[in-house]
């Protein structure tokens, strides 16, 4: 378990290739990827269809493994880790924000929030009690408890996803296109909820989008572009205005 | 698995299965309907052989039975399935005393009673043997000192009797010599007659009733037709023991062969349905059907054609009716049927015409007027009967003094399927050459001559025999029969009947029964719970003691009874395969179904954190719940089946099952036991059924919850 790195990386990726086989030839989704994440930084991927954002995070997230490089989370080499060891790291490490929302429809919000308590072990009830009503509580959602997920529109289902991310305390959320099932209105506002809470007790964010109006509300843009990330361009001011021209100038 | 992972697979569990309720209620009901049919053909089942084994145990063949440890064959008492002529050749046990002895030392040892079963002929009474029985005993009953004139006129109806049967087959005879020619039989027999027919003959009876009389037994009586013989499986066992050691043994009419003696006990199934007049049988059929069953001619085709059938052998009746009964009769149903000018012959077949609404009528006029002048039964308690060993013609004369039954089972096939004859006279039958016997061989050559002593023996060879004695008799002989011939054995030693007369009541000592020899010993337990452990026991006890004999269980040895619970148990083992392998492909689908359409949630779970093991728990349990749950409501619906049908009983649909069912109702019962095998069968089949498409899940890859759509 190498990790090189001082106390505040908590993501790290060195020349990280991933080729996707197709049939005979195989296809290159990153092509040396380097790149570290530190802690608290509310950072978008941004990059066009295709570019390699999804393939990116699942690496990052633990869900694949790359065809060459190595990924470091929170200083542990997850490249050498063994199934067993990834999913304990995906339940105590990281939290998960999905395009299509991914709650269990079987169960009620608060039990789907409740999940990764339950998975973790160790909490009594009273405790998870207190975690999930104050998240659920925090995402606006307090009174929506007993509902299943089928009977909540899509923001609300991205807020209960955001809330069973980060039950579990992790130490990154990762968001492929929170709001890619979202009116830009309902994006925006899951956008800012997790700005909020990013800011109000510094959880670490990595979310992809297309969409440029985000931009202005991250703390850091990494572009990618046919499996390369291009050179970042250092964000001085979080105005709206200046976030959107930003954003239309890097869409391509 | 931690607490908080445990009760995130309950619910999730449960509240999948909640919502795939209508896939999974038809899921649970075929389960439901596997374990309830399971439940209830075991119970079924189990009362079956439960009943049976405990009738049989309890009324044949007891819990073991001991045989010879060199026999060809297996020992089986009832017979091979379908075969019951060809018998196995299963030895014998030369000494029963000693076998008794060490094995009734076991403490779970009841008692070991001897055996041997054997088929044997009877031939029911020869009408001039019942006759000369009936004027010895009325000469008995007369004062000695009487002369023979005396005698005859106070036994005139016996003399005439006696005489006209005589000269019946004088006619017929000499009918057959104008017919068939001078052979040397009918020639014989023709001088035997005439010698009977003399005045002088009947005078020298009176005064010297044995060795006359016996000479009309076994001079005349061999002329006459007797009457149908009928085939009587027959165990021969000591009866007091018999009586005393098997629980269900019961007389029914008449009483118990008295301790010790020489007797036989008619099965009182048999005697009812097969020795009885058959004519009269239509009678109680038709009642038993009526009364029992619930079912009238009319309802029942084969009982109307066999109604029908037998009415058309009337004239048995016509012939066995003596000619007052015969006028008693045609008057009462001249009345009874309303036509006062009609003849018995046209009377009878018009009353034995019998349908659903004159039955009542007629039953009970048959009883009342008619039965009471048939010989309704051949052979009648109290009779002497003569057991012939089949195709042997060893043959032995025992008195009949009752018919038994076992109880509870009175009615099924094989319990109706023995007569039970005392252990002596069956050694006899079956050649044991007895101790008794010996001397009484010695004693009867001493007594006769070579000619005398040829034809006591071998009646059958006599005949055919070409031997110069015999040939050289003609025709001529007739007037030369040897007086010396039949008062020879009216010396001071008993004529062969009168001694047979004595053995006949002779009563014989404990020892005598059990010194011999016994073709299989049943072993009686006091628990039969024991058996295979007191089964070792014994076997060691043989193994000691060198005796030479094997052991095998009641249902080996009951032959092709056993044999049938066997068969049944195939069976159900099929039906359970059979269910076992429609739950199997059942779950097996579903689960995979479920496995297919959860591919995302599955992924979901994986990708926040949820290990291979969370995910197979969650299928285990769903279909362990699942499988429970309908497994529980199956063995109730299979209890509630059974418990029903224990209070109402299933009606045998032909006679045949009553073999089956132990009766013509069977009452099937449920046991704890019963309970067990069904859902154990089905719980083993769901988890079997789940691993795969299980496995499957564990390994879907957490990836796929990046792309999943809802
Ligand atoms: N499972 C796969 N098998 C083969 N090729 C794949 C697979 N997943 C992605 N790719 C390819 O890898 C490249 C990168 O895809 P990726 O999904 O990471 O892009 P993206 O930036 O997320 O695009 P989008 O905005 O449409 O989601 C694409 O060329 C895509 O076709
Ligand atoms: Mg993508």
């Amino acid at each position: 378990m190498e990790s090189g790195q001082s106390g505040s990386e908590i993501v790290v990726l060195k020349d990280v290739v991933k080729n996707y086989p197709l049939g005979k030839v195989s296809v290159p989704a990153l092509r040396g990827i380097n790149l570290t994440l530190h802690r608290g930084e509310f950072t978008a991927l941004v990059g066009a269809s295709g570019s390699g954002k999804s393939t990116l995070l699942n690496m990052i997230g633990c869900v694949d493994l790359p065809s060459e490089g190595k990924v470091f989370i929170d200083g542990v080499d997850v490249t050498q880790e063994s199934d067993k060891a990834l999913t304990r790291l995906r339940l105590h490490k990281l939290g998960f924000i999905f395009q299509s929302f991914n709650l269990v429809n079987v169960l009620t919000v608060y039990q789907n929030v409740e999940m990764p308590l339950l998975l973790q072990g160790g909490f009594s009830a009273k405790e998870r009690k207190a975690r999930v009503e104050k998240l659920l509580n925090q995402v606006g959602l307090s009174s929506h408890l007993k509902h299943r997920p089928n009977e909540l529109s899509g923001g609300q289902r991205q807020r209960v996803s955001i809330a069973r991310a980060l039950v579990g305390q992790p130490k990154i959320v990762l968001a492929d296109e929170p709001t890619a099932n979202l009116d830009s209105r309902t994006g925006k506002e899951i956008i800012d909820l997790m700005h909020d809470i990013n800011q109000s007790d510094g959880t670490t964010f990595l979310f992809s989008t297309h969409d440029q109006r985000v931009v202005s509300r991250v703390d850091r843009v990494i572009p990618i572009e046919d499996g390369l990330l291009l050179p970042e361009e250092p964000i001085e001011q979080k105005s709206s205005a200046q976030g959107e021209t930003q954003g239309v100038a890097l869409s391509g | 698995m931690d607490k908080g992972v445990l009760q995130l697979v309950f619910q999730l569990s449960i509240r999948s299965l909640w919502s795939h309720r209508v896939k999974n209620l038809v899921v649970g009901s075929i389960i439901f309907i596997g374990v309830f049919l399971l439940v209830t053909a075991n119970a079924m089942l189990d009362s079956v052989s439960r009943g049976m084994e405990s009738s049989i145990t309890a009324s044949i063949t007891g819990h073991l039975q001991l045989y010879d440890k060199d026999a060809q064959d297996q020992l089986s008492m009832m017979g091979m399935m379908g075969n019951f002529l060809s018998k196995p050749h299963i030895g014998h046990v030369a000494d029963f005393q000693t076998l008794r002895n060490e094995i009734e030392k076991h403490p779970n040892v009841k008692a070991l009673i001897p055996m041997g079963t054997d088929t044997t002929i009877v031939y029911g009474g020869n009408r001039i043997d019942q006759a000369a029985a009936e004027i010895r005993q009325a000469l008995k009953q007369l004062p000695p000192e009487l002369t023979a004139q005396e005698k005859q006129q106070h036994l005139h109806a016996h003399q005439q009797h006696l005489q006209d049967l005589i000269d019946h087959l004088h006619r017929e005879y000499q009918l057959i010599i104008k017919f068939s020619g001078k052979q040397t039989k009918t020639a014989l027999a023709l001088a035997d007659l005439k010698q009977a027919r003399k005045e002088t003959f009947w005078q020298k009876l009176m005064l010297e009733p044995g060795p006359n009389l016996q000479f009309l037994e076994t001079h005349i009586a061999p002329l006459m037709d007797d009457e149908n013989p009928v085939f009587m499986e027959v165990i021969g066992t000591d009866l007091d023991r018999f009586k005393d050691t098997f629980p269900r043994f019961k007389i029914v009419k008449g009483g118990m062969v008295p301790s010790g003696q020489r007797g036989v006990l008619v099965n009182d199934t048999q005697y009812e349905k097969v020795i009885k007049d058959r004519i009269a049988r239509v009678f109680d059929r038709v009642w038993e059907k009526r009364n029992e069953e619930n079912i009238l001619i009319k309802d029942d085709k084969e009982l109307g054609q066999y109604v029908e059938r037998r009415a058309k052998e009337y004239k048995q009746w016509l012939l066995s009716f003596e000619s007052e009964a015969r006028l008693d009769i045609q008057q009462a149903l001249q009345t009874f049927l309303n036509a006062p000018e009609a003849e018995l012959d046209t009377l009878i077949p018009e009353f034995l015409a019998l349908s659903d609404e004159n039955f009542l009528a007629r039953y009970d006029f048959f009883y009342t007027h008619i039965a009471p002048k048939l010989d309704l039964y051949p052979i009648d308690i109290g009779d002497k009967i003569t057991l012939r060993k089949f195709g042997e013609g060893e043959s032995q004369q025992v008195i009949f003094y009752g018919t038994y039954q076992f109880e509870g089972v009175e009615k099924s096939g094989f319990s109706a399927l023995f007569h039970l004859v005392d252990m002596t006279t069956f050694r006899d039958l079956y050649g044991f050459m007895t101790e008794e016997k010996q001397i009484e061989i010695n004693k009867l050559k001493k007594e006769f001559s070579t000619v005398e002593w040829a034809r006591i023996n071998v009646e059958d060879e006599l005949f055919s025999s070409e031997e110069g004695l015999i040939a050289e008799i003609s025709l001529e002989a007739e007037k030369e029969i040897p007086e010396a011939e039949i008062t020879l054995s009216s010396s001071q030693n008993l004529s062969r009947a009168e001694r047979q007369a004595r053995r006949l009541t002779k009563r014989y000592s404990q020892i005598e029964i059990d010194q011999g020899a016994v073709l299989s010993a049943a072993v009686v337990l006091h628990d039969e719970t024991q058996i295979k452990k007191s089964r070792k026991e014994i076997e060691a006890i043989i193994q000691n003691k060198s005796l030479p004999v094997q052991v095998i269980d009641w249902q080996k040895a009951s032959g092709y009874v056993g044999q049938m619970i066997s068969v049944m148990k195939i069976i159900l083992v099929i039906f359970i395969v059979f269910v076992f392998l429609v739950s199997m492909v059942v779950v097996n689908n579903a689960m995979l179904m479920s496995t297919i359409n959860r591919y995302g949630e599955i992924g979901t779970l994986r990708a926040i954190g949820a290990g291979r093991s969370v995910i197979m728990g969650i299928f285990l349990l769903e279909s362990t719940l699942l499988t429970l749950v309908a497994a529980f409501f199956g063995a109730i619906a299979g209890i509630i089946t059974v418990k029903y049908f224990h209070a109402v009983g299933i009606a045998a649909p032909r006679f045949e099952f009553y073999f089956l069912f132990g009766g013509p109702r069977l009452f099937p019962d449920i046991d704890i036991y019963d309970l067990y095998l069904g859902p154990l069968v089905i719980l083993a089949v769901s988890v079997l059924a789940t691993f795969y498409p299980a496995l499957l899940a564990t390994r879907v890859p957490p990836i796929i919850a990046m792309s999943a759509r809802e």
